[in-house]
């Protein structure tokens, strides 16, 4: 129906509706999130009249809602950028700020630590200045200290900080769930409410500023929020079902935090999250990973690195009072509650307990309500049992060296997880308690000999011994301590040096067996070439044997002890040797049988040896005659007795006595075989030969007892047991075939000939029976003793043991070789560096005893090196120069050790790169400003971006009053012309009316 | 391009609160004379500083060593030039008693002068310093540098030790000598080839000759001369220790104003240039708050009455 009525009426209607479209815009001019509203109008279906087709007005077709979901987007992205370099820019300016600055930064530390032993320097002795020193040191560990802390409580607000973000996610979460639900009832987006739309945009937008967000909106306008990578994760926001997210710290790690999402269902597990970033969330993140993590380690770093040298240099030194082998510093170990035992009010303290202290790995600690007590339980090795340490009655577990306090109120028994590990910035503590203690001289000095003749000024330098770069190995890597002698190994004079029995070893003792010839002995050297024990050397010897390449001190040159002539305090002596034992009886047995010939006797050259002095009792030599025993041989019966008749045996109440025992277990009774014994032929009862069985054969030996001088017994194992005839002990037994019969064919089933007897020796003290100058292993073995070599006394030097003659026998060994100092051995000891020919060569004697320890030539230049201890020479020493190598102990102003220390402040420590400790420093520092500068930089790049974004978004959706006051007259001259066709209309009627 | 008016507030609103933040920071500055007030404004300045500042505090230590090595060749120097005259007097009463008209009475009592004279340079020997120690012993300190023994014979208890001290890059200064470097053994003229006595053996044995009416002539003469020789030595040494004081003193005091040229440059303000952006920043504000103004002012609404 086309009138001008119902058109003015419509068109009243919409342009009503338009000035309060335009009206609600005005309103709402600052109303966060509103998307600004326009009317859409169009024209009704025209009426047709005839031919012509009518207008019949306008109507409102929607209120439609100014927006775009791509500038939308563009929106939530740059802001979730941005809002990432927010904390990024604040955390990594605080730390920059504290690391940076001249009042906080460590370097001051480092510089007045440094400075203070440089000043030192100039008067190492003075207290006043060492309590400087001192001080500063506890200023640095402090300072470190200090900086550590400055990062943990930035860990702790940055955590602190993720949680809140995190909480907020969760809330907004919830927010934006109620929304969904209510967009959820309508079908499509133009049928949703523009303000419920425009709540949804602001939630995610706010949603964004806390983290980077995945959004996927369905065509109702419901949306689907996912967080981080793992699409397959599950969403944050489905539709109204929201989950809640939440973030896992790992309290020994500050990089490593875990997100997840609450699972819908408490039965199912959470789910981790990866790649969850961006907003104020991804930037703590950041933060944490890129900032504060590396920043803490590379401050651990250089505080182990720092302490490490700086102990080190420290150690070498020597303080006020003469000790060495102080630390300055300490690191505690760092023991953590590890997993969530922190949360439950759990804390743990660290002290040291003084000295060393080693980090144990993980342990437990646990509480034992009936005792009341904490214990730390720490696992074994695979095999061992766990340690366990219960705290004192102060409550305070000793674990190491470390002092633990637990707190926190257990309720029943309960367990803590604890993880240990290195010390490192915040664990620095100072180590030294005294002043006096600053190690500033070095232990040892080189003093010039007051007349010296030359100028020629020494110095010294001592460098612990590097371990023979060639040579053989020492002793322990060579043989097994055990010295019997199948544990030993078989060498030979063409084997070189055997090995070297290290500087400090105790109570070693070298068993040599199998010895022969009298040429083969034991050789003892020190690494100088002094051989100190075994057969001079010939010049082609010494060419061949006294090299480097043996082990021996380059340019060494050999030399021998005279007779009686000591070493130092050491005594190396060749016999056997009889300990007390529990019962306060000392004895020698042989190690095995004699050695005798055919006829049952030593050899003549062995006898003659005995009878010459080859062996000493306790130093005191055996001589005299030996009287062939009832056989008319010198067999171990008459050794026995010879030696009982000793005067320096009866002297010292020891027995001599020998005894021939043989076993024998592969008898053989096929009736063939027979047996003569000393000569005697063996029959049974009936005077045949042919013996079957041991019984008979015990009873037929023990028949003839009379004429053998032997006894048979039968064995527990079947064997049979020859023994000498009561008054025949120690005499040999002949054992031989019946003839004609092969050799070895007898019963016994062993080769025909001549068995020795055994020695033995009992006395009620100690004593040594010993190989006197004389003496070879081969007349000890005769005996049928190993001969063993006895290194006593204080061991201060290596020795190199080498074999001469030309067999091959078996050495094995005791040994036992603590740690040796030998820099306190160079102090207990002093000595003197003479110069010979007119300085042309050199000798070292210790002061004490004046024994030479080495001799050499002296080449101009050429460093002497000796025990570790390396000594250098300025200008040419004369005839007659010496020079005592001596401790320091009153050198109080030597400063050489302290200008080591003080050297560190420019001097590269390998540990950090090779860079100084400021200078490591000063990198971390700088580390620090570019990563503040980047952010910064980031930041205002990203403004930008924001910026435009924020523009394309205001330009779709802004409310502009310009643009509403415009739109305002238009509508309102609409509806005016709209007013005007009513008025029109009721004109028309009147006049109409008046006709 | 649509403006919306939130935007157009909101804009201003924050270019505005930035120039009066700069403003405050710049006025700060300027109170404080800094350069910058925290590192995170010129992070690189800052971390320069630190290697810088550590560098100072090195030259420090070298000008305070410096001071010390001074200290210690002065006191040396007054020490040996009272040894060198103690020995002129030495030689004169040598050369009085190798004089025949003496008596051996007249012998005896020059030789209570020597004696005396000894002891005078004995205690000269053992000079300490005001911290006590012992400036002729090298590093043993602590003790007497000589001290007569039971046997009356003087020895050396110092050691060979010498003590330096780092005064510049590659170079170092002695702090202190063994003192056989002052109180140098002397040969015994007439003895075999290189026999040898120590300084103060050499003048008890001047004043046990006098004291026997011995001749002095043939041996404490030129020992007398040679001991002279070695203080005159000893006294140059310490001559050249103190001019090398003086020569590295100039360097490392160059060295030093440099630094602080190089540390004041990146921390001090530059009053100039700050004043200037100081103008600068409050003129940027004031336009803005103008402009501002105005364009807030601008409404269509306004015009509409």
């Amino acid at each position: 129906m086309s009138d001008l009525l119902s058109l003015g009426s419509s068109a009243i209607g919409v342009y009503k509706q338009a000035l309060a479209t335009v009206s609600n815009n005005i309103a709402n001019v600052n109303s966060d999130g509103y998307s600004r509203q326009t009317l859409a109008i169009n024209q009704n279906q025209p009426v047709q009249a005839g031919t012509a087709f009518l207008g019949t007005g306008a109507r409102v077709v929607a209120v439609e809602r100014q927006f775009d979901g791509f500038v939308e987007n563009q929106l939530r992205v740059s802001t979730s950028d941005l809002a990432a370099q927010k904390p990024l820019v604040e955390y990594t300016g605080r730390i920059l700020d504290r690391f940076a600055s001249k009042d906080s930064a460590l370097s001051g530390a480092l510089d007045n630590f440094f400075s203070a032993l440089g000043g030192l320097g100039a008067d190492a002795s003075s207290l006043a200045l060492r309590e400087i020193a001192l001080s500063d040191a506890a200023l640095l560990a402090d300072r470190f200290g200090a900086l550590d802390t400055f990062l943990t409580s930035q860990g702790e607000a940055s955590e602190t900080d993720l949680s809140n973000t995190v909480s907020e996610i969760n809330a907004l979460a919830v927010e934006l769930g109620g929304v969904n639900l209510k967009l959820g009832r309508k079908d499509a987006l133009s049928k949703q409410a523009p303000g419920l739309l425009d709540e949804r945009d602001r939630l995610l937008r706010e949603l964004a500023e806390k983290v980077r967000l995945d959004v996927t909106e369905a065509p109702s306008g419901v949306v689907t929020v996912r967080l981080g990578a793992s699409a397959g994760a599950g969403a944050l926001i489905a539709g109204g079902e929201v989950r809640t997210f939440g973030v896992q710290f790992d309290p020994l790690a500050e990089d490593r935090m875990a997100f997840f999402l609450e699972p819908a269902q408490p039965s199912q597990g959470r789910m981790v999250l990866s790649g969850v970033g961006g907003g104020a969330l991804g930037g703590l993140v950041t933060f944490r990973e890129q900032v504060l993590e590396p920043t803490r380690s590379t401050l651990d770093s250089l505080a182990q690195g720092l302490v490490d040298e700086v102990n080190r240099l420290h150690r070498a030194g020597m303080g006020l009072d003469g000790a060495t082998g102080r630390d300055l510093f300490a690191l505690k170990p760092d023991y953590r509650l590890a997993g969530l035992d922190a949360e439950r009010g759990f804390s743990l303290e660290t002290s040291l307990a003084g000295g060393d202290a080693a980090v144990v790995g993980s342990f437990e600690l646990r509480f034992n309500p009936l005792s009341n007590r904490w214990a730390a339980h720490i696992p074994g090795a695979p095999g061992e049992g766990e340690r366990v340490v219960p705290a004192d009655d102060a409550g305070l577990i000793t674990l190491d060296g470390t002092v633990l306090r637990v707190s926190g109120t257990p309720s029943g028994a309960e367990t803590l997880k604890v993880e240990g590990r290195r010390g490192g910035a915040g664990e620095v503590v100072l180590a030294l308690a005294r002043a006096e203690h600053l190690a500033g001289a070095d232990p040892l000095r080189l003093r010039s000999g007051e007349l010296n003749s030359s100028g020629a000024q020494g110095t010294m330098s001592f460098s612990p011994l590097p371990g023979a770069s060639s040579g053989p190995g020492a002793l322990s890597t060579v043989l097994v301590n055990n010295p019997a002698p199948a544990s030993g190994r078989a060498f030979s004079s063409l084997d070189g040096t055997l090995f070297a029995v290290p500087a400090g070893s105790e109570g070693t003792e070298l068993v040599l067996s199998g010895a022969t010839d009298d040429a083969t002995d034991l050789r003892v050297f020190t690494r100088e070439g002094i051989l100190l024990s075994g057969p001079a050397l010939s010049a082609a010897e010494q060419d061949s044997l006294i090299t480097g390449e043996q082990g021996f001190t380059p340019r060494a040159s050999y030399g021998a002890l005279a007779a009686e002539e000591a070493y130092r305090d050491l005594t190396v002596s060749r016999g056997a040797f009889a300990d007390l034992d529990l019962e306060g009886v000392a004895s020698l047995t042989g190690d095995r049988a004699f050695s005798v010939d055919a006829t049952g006797g030593i050899s003549a050259a062995v006898r003659g040896a005995l009878e010459g002095g080859a062996l000493s009792l306790n130093g005191v030599a055996l001589t005299g005659a030996i009287a062939d025993d009832a056989q008319g041989v010198a067999s171990a019966a008459s050794v026995a007795a010879w030696l009982a008749g000793q005067d320096a045996l009866t002297a010292a109440g020891i027995t001599a006595t020998a005894d021939t025992s043989l076993s024998f277990s592969t008898l053989d009774f096929s009736d063939h075989a027979g047996l003569t014994l000393n000569g005697v032929t063996i029959v049974n009862a009936s005077g045949s030969t042919s013996v079957t069985n041991l019984s008979e054969l015990v009873g037929a030996v023990n028949d003839q007892t009379g004429a053998t001088g032997v006894i048979a017994r039968a064995g527990l194992s079947g064997e049979l047991i020859l023994r000498n005839a009561e008054g025949r002990e120690g005499e040999s037994i002949l054992i031989g075939a019946q003839a004609p019969l092969a050799s070895d064919d007898n019963i016994l089933g062993t080769p025909t000939g001549a068995y020795g007897g055994q020695l033995t020796l009992s006395g009620p003290a100690a004593f040594a029976l010993t190989l006197s100058a004389q003496g070879t292993p081969a007349t000890f073995s005769a005996l049928g003793l190993d001969t063993r070599v006895r290194i006593g006394g204080v061991q201060r030097d290596d020795l190199l043991v080498s074999l001469s003659g030309a067999e091959t026998v078996s050495v094995a060994a005791r040994y036992e070789a603590p740690a040796f100092d030998a820099l306190a051995s160079l102090r207990e000891e002093a000595l003197a560096v003479r110069f010979e020919s007119g300085g042309a060569s050199y000798v070292i004697e210790e002061l004490s005893s004046g024994t030479e320890l080495a001799r050499g030539s002296y080449l101009p230049g050429a460093s002497i090196r000796y025990g570790g201890a390396v000594l250098a020479f300025q200008g040419q020493p004369g005839e007659g120069d010496v020079f005592f190598l001596e401790d320091n102990a009153l050198g109080v102003d030597d400063n050489r050790n302290v200008q080591r220390l003080a050297a560190l402040a420019s001097n590269g420590i390998e540990a950090l790169g090779s860079k100084s400790a400021g200078d490591y420093y000063a990198s971390l520092a700088s580390r620090l400003g570019t990563l503040s500068r980047q952010a910064v930089i980031g930041e205002q790049a990203l403004e930008v971006v924001k910026a435009q974004a924020e523009e394309a978004k205001d330009r779709v959706s802004g409310v502009s009053l310009d643009e509403e006051a415009a739109d305002l007259i238009r509508y309102q001259q609409a509806y005016q012309a709209a007013a005007k066709i009513i008025q029109t209309s009721q004109d028309l009627f009147d006049a109409v009316l008046a006709i | 391009m649509k403006i919306s008016t939130v935007l157009q507030f909101d804009r201003a609103a924050g270019q505005m609160g930035k120039l009066t933040g700069e403003l405050a920071q710049q006025q700060a500055r300027i109170s404080s004379g800094e350069a910058f007030l925290a590192p995170r404004e010129a992070p690189k300045d800052a971390t320069a500083l630190l290697r810088l500042d550590a560098l100072r505090s090195n030259q420090d230590v070298r000008l305070n060593l410096l001071d010390r090595a001074e200290a210690r060749a002065d006191l040396q120097e007054s020490a040996l030039r009272s040894v060198s005259d103690v020995l002129i007097r030495l030689k004169e009463l040598g050369i009085q008693a190798a004089n025949d008209t003496y008596s051996d009475s007249d012998k005896k009592v020059f030789a209570l002068e020597v004696r005396a004279l000894g002891e005078e340079l004995l205690s000269l020997a053992n000079t300490r310093d005001a911290e006590g120690n012992a400036i002729f012993a090298g590093a043993a300190t602590r003790g007497a540098a000589f001290a007569r023994g039971e046997d009356g014979a003087v020895s050396y208890l110092g050691d060979s030790t010498r003590i330096a001290v780092p005064v510049g890059e590659s170079r170092s200064l002695l702090l202190a000598r063994p003192g056989t470097d002052f109180f140098t053994p002397v040969a015994v003229p007439g003895a075999a080839e290189g026999t040898r006595e120590s300084f103060f053996s050499a003048i008890d044995r001047f004043a046990e000759t006098l004291e026997t009416g011995g001749d002095v002539s043939a041996t404490t003469l030129p020992q007398l001369d040679s001991m002279l020789e070695g203080s005159s030595l000893a006294l140059a040494r310490v001559g050249t220790d103190l001019s090398a004081v003086n020569q590295q003193r100039e360097i490392l005091s160059e060295e030093r104003l440099q630094t602080d040229a190089l540390i004041s440059d990146l921390r001090d303000l530059d009053f100039a240039e700050a004043i200037t952006k100081l103008r600068a920043d409050q003129l940027a504000l004031e336009a803005a708050q103008s402009s501002f103004a105005r364009i807030a002012g601008q409404s269509l609404f306004n015009f509409l009455r």
